[in-house]
């Protein structure tokens, strides 16, 4: 496969396009391709600097302005006069011939009208327009900017800025003084009333206890973006980073940790209550719990799988609801399906092993103690114990034919048209 | 909630009333559209009332099988690259004034600008940029992008694989991606 179909595949996937070997066939390319990896990780930041983007609201005076410039609907009635106009003057080939020398002596008379309308008749003014197609006013919004923003108090504050606290007139440098040295509800009152690349330098510029604080009290209010969660994630230390993450918004939190790089990721990560970390994957959307799980589909999961414990693992898997355990299972490395399905309920086993492909459901049945893989092979349906019968070793094929009922053998067997003593054999 | 499809049989039965609802709905989508086309807010605001107006007045051409807000998109699409194309024709888009009109306050914003996702898309081609905003910023699947730029599903794919490609290129100088 060349360079420009996998990017292809990458780009897809990161859609939602890809069927689930178009999938299977990426994580292997990315598992042995290291450029492969790094193309993923550009693009999945690139997609997520695209998501960060807000969508900005309108001004409120918009709607009004455009319904002011909607003329009246035709009514029915209106049409059918118009039709029934149109048809009057809809003429045969005879009619026409008839009709030419009568249209242009009303072509004359249409000229001398148009000329009386251009010359003698009064234009109408401006005012006169509204309402009207032809003279709708442009609308020219007053557009909401950080010069609008005067914080109440701040020509008390001992931060020297200007006495109208706009933190267009003091300059960059002096909105940092101002973020810098503020009440925090003052800075996060500033923060919001700045544009978003202000807000991003500014934050860089801030101490990190500053950043935390703020980081907090704009997530309480829900208006931090992904992007600037990214900037945070990307320059502040570890610890802060960790307290962080453990009192903000959770979906933020999730944000902020998908973009952060994998060491900090693995660091953070450990950190977090187990709380913490079922709820980040409760509130956030599957494709999100994935890239937390998965993050880079392979080497990432692998790092961040190795650093938690495998009680951590089993309890956040327990934590999710079936769907997304099933779904995650799916999207997770083999090591790691098979230690958490060691250390979980039968039932919950038997719910995610049903739902998973093929390949992976063989695998882990390898991987179990007898009982517990006869447990399951009985959960299955007759379809699927066929398919990991024929995936399966010939001793683990034994063990699995004597977990079920004969009668179940029976059917197995039939589907499998296999001669039942090659079992009896073994 | 009144659905599409009722709110334009009404206006065209003669309730004028019935187009706010539609404006209601969609002024946001159809603003945001023409911002990322333009990158001006009052353009967008101009485009935004536009669109509108020939929406309501083209209302007997919509055809209710499709769906209303498919059509809207189409308008919206069109209006913009009419603007984008019309202003360049007029006085060049890309134009820049030299830095030297500029303040140091200016220039530092301007940085910063050049730093941002909206700065490159605006680096981008018509065509490129309109099929990431369709896809990123509206979410619209293939098929819909398909509609409301009349363009197969296959050529929708392959002009966003180029498009990502070169906003990667744009903005990984910019962004350390």
């Amino acid at each position: 496969m060349n360079r420009e179909q996998y990017q292809d595949l990458v780009y897809r996937e990161l859609d939602g396009d890809l069927t689930r070997a178009e999938s299977a066939r990426l994580r292997d390319i990315l598992a042995s391709d290291a450029e492969a990896r790094r193309f993923y990780e550009e693009s999945l930041s690139l997609f997520g600097l695209l998501k960060s983007v807000p969508r900005q609201e309108p001004s409120p005076e918009l709607k009004k302005v455009v319904l002011n410039s909607i003329k009246t609907p035709d009514p029915p009635a209106r049409h059918a006069l118009i039709h029934t106009i149109n048809s009057l003057f809809t003429f045969s080939h005879s009619q026409e011939v008839v009709m030419k020398n009568k249209l242009i002596i009303g072509g004359a008379l249409a000229a001398i009208a148009v000329l009386y309308f251009a010359v003698l008749y009064p234009w109408p003014q401006d005012s006169e327009l509204f309402g009207t197609i032809g003279g709708a006013k442009k609308y020219r919004s007053e557009q909401i900017s950080d010069k609008d923003v005067v914080l109440s108090g701040q020509e008390n504050s001992t931060d020297g800025a200007s006495g109208d606290g706009s933190p267009d007139n003091a300059g960059l440098a002096r909105a940092a003084e101002i973020f810098r040295s503020a009440d925090i509800q003052r800075t996060a009152d500033l923060y919001r009333s700045l544009a978003m690349e202000k807000q991003i330098e500014l934050f860089r510029s801030a101490d990190l206890q500053r950043a935390a604080d703020l980081y907090r009290s704009l997530t309480m209010e829900r208006s931090l973006t992904m992007e600037r969660a990214m900037s945070i994630a990307r320059s502040a230390d570890l610890q802060k980073l960790a307290d962080i993450a453990r009192t903000a918004d959770v979906a933020k939190t999730a944000d902020m940790f998908r973009s952060a790089d994998l060491q900090r990721q693995a660091d953070l990560y450990r950190s977090l209550t187990i709380e913490r970390q079922a709820e980040i994957l409760k509130g956030t959307s599957f494709e999100k719990s994935a890239d937390l799980y998965r993050s880079a589909d392979l080497q990432k999961t692998q790092e961040l799988f190795r650093s938690l414990t495998m009680e951590k693992l089993a309890q956040i898997y327990r934590s999710a609801d079936l769907q997304r355990s099933a779904d995650l299972f799916r999207s997770a490395d083999l090591q790691k399906s098979a230690d958490y399905f060691r250390s979980a309920p039968i039932d919950r086993q038997a719910d995610i092993y049903r739902s998973a492909d093929l390949q992976k459901t063989a695998d882990l049945l390898r991987s179990l103690d007898i009982q517990r893989s006869a447990d399951l092979f009985r959960s299955l349906t007759i379809e699927k114990q066929a398919d990991v019968m024929r995936s399966a070793p010939l001793e683990k094929q034994a063990d699995f034919m004597r977990s079920l009922t004969m009668e179940k053998q029976a059917a197995l067997a039939r589907s499998l048209s296999i001669d039942m003593k090659a079992f009896d054999r073994e | 909630m009144t659905d599409d499809q009722t709110l334009v049989r009404r206006y065209l039965e003669g309730e004028r009333g019935a187009f706010g609802p539609l404006v209601e709905k969609y002024q946001k989508t159809v603003y945001n559209v023409a911002l990322r086309m333009i990158n001006d807010p009052d353009d967008a605001a101009d485009i935004t009332q536009n669109v509108f107006i020939k929406a309501s007045e083209k209302l007997g051409t919509y055809n209710p099988k499709f769906k209303f807000f498919s059509w809207i998109y189409r308008i919206t699409v069109n209006e913009s690259i009419n603007f984008v194309e019309s202003s360049r024709r007029n006085e060049g888009l890309d134009e820049e004034p030299a830095a030297g009109d500029r303040n140091p306050e200016e220039i530092l914003q301007a940085g910063m600008l050049s730093n941002s996702v909206e700065e490159g898309l605006t680096k981008l081609s018509d065509d490129n940029r309109i099929v990431i905003i369709l896809r990123h910023f509206e979410e619209l699947s293939y098929d819909e992008i398909g509609f409301i730029l009349d363009l197969p599903v296959r050529t929708v794919k392959s002009r966003l694989f180029t498009a990502r490609q070169s906003l990667k290129k744009i903005l990984s100088n910019r962004l350390e991606l």
